[in-house]
């Protein structure tokens, strides 16, 4: 057997195996998203019930002794409902993650549809992380209602996490361009026998 | 198309069906077909080199080129004949 022969099924061999691997992973990542749909919304409602007001005066880009006066139960549901809008575009665009990630896992890879899901979980992570940021002026507010005139606070921020998550959201969106092109060629690959 | 496929000759030829062909060279029936009428965009080496081996003929054989000013050409002189 020549050399070339035996590159060339180490290469098949390869691409089989990575292909396998990248259908295994994503059936897993599917059934994270799934995981993540359900449970994000809880956490978020634990996490504002349960919460010192130190962390919550942080989650609203305020200093942790900004809350003066003791929050009252209408405060943390209403802070919760709040956190709930940036989460629930994020909880829609990991629901098409999960439909673009189960394409990927019975090997449907280059198709228009797993394009489409793409951009679209692009377009509602860059949708969460822009509400985040205009949530935390409401945060603040809400938060420091109860305290002293003068003591009450509108704080206004840009973080890293905010500014990272929409390079996330713009780096997937030019991935999906990159398997639309890809989509292409194999069609065009499809087309020879 | 300038190039004709003459695939179906030579299984004529060779008296080999289709679907026989197609398992031996592990396409489908679909795209041998397809190839046949002449209707792909390209011909992979290794394909052709398996149908020839099963064949028992030169890629010549098999395709064939015929400019397509000729071939209109060749169909108006025709025509007028008639």
């Amino acid at each position: 057997m020549t050399q070339q022969r035996i590159f060339a099924m180490t290469h098949l061999v390869n691409s089989a195996f990575e292909r396998h691997s990248m259908q295994r992973i994503s059936g897993w990542l599917s059934w994270v998203c799934l995981l993540l749909i359900v449970t994000l919304p809880i956490v978020v409602f634990v996490y504002w019930a349960v919460a010192d007001a130190g962390l919550l005066a942080v989650r609203a880009n305020m200093l942790p002794w900004a809350i003066q006066a003791p929050l009252e139960n209408w405060q943390r549901w209403a802070g919760a409902l709040v956190t709930c809008i940036p989460v629930g575009l994020m909880l829609r665009g990991l629901w098409e993650a999960r439909q673009c990630f189960r394409q990927f896992a019975v090997g449907q890879v280059f198709t228009q549809q797993a394009v489409q899901r793409l951009r679209a979980f692009a377009a509602w992570a860059m949708a969460a992380s822009a509400a985040d940021m205009l949530i935390s002026p409401v945060l603040s507010v809400l938060l420091t209602l109860h305290n002293p005139p003068g003591m009450r606070q509108l704080a206004i921020g840009i973080g890293t996490d905010h500014v990272l998550s929409l390079l996330f959201a713009a780096m997937v969106w030019v991935m999906a361009a990159v398997i639309a092109q890809g989509q292409v060629l194999a069609e065009e690959n499809s087309s020879f026998v | 198309m300038p190039i004709i496929v003459q695939l179906d000759i030579m299984l004529a030829r060779r008296k080999l069906k289709s679907k026989d062909l197609a398992e031996q060279v592990g396409m489908t029936e679909a795209n041998l077909s397809l190839l046949k009428q002449g209707k792909v965009k390209g011909v992979r080496f290794e394909t052709l080199e398996k149908i020839c081996s099963i064949l028992q003929c030169q890629p010549g054989d098999l395709l064939m080129y015929e400019a397509e000013s000729a071939s209109k050409t060749t169909e108006t002189v025709e025509k007028r004949d008639f």
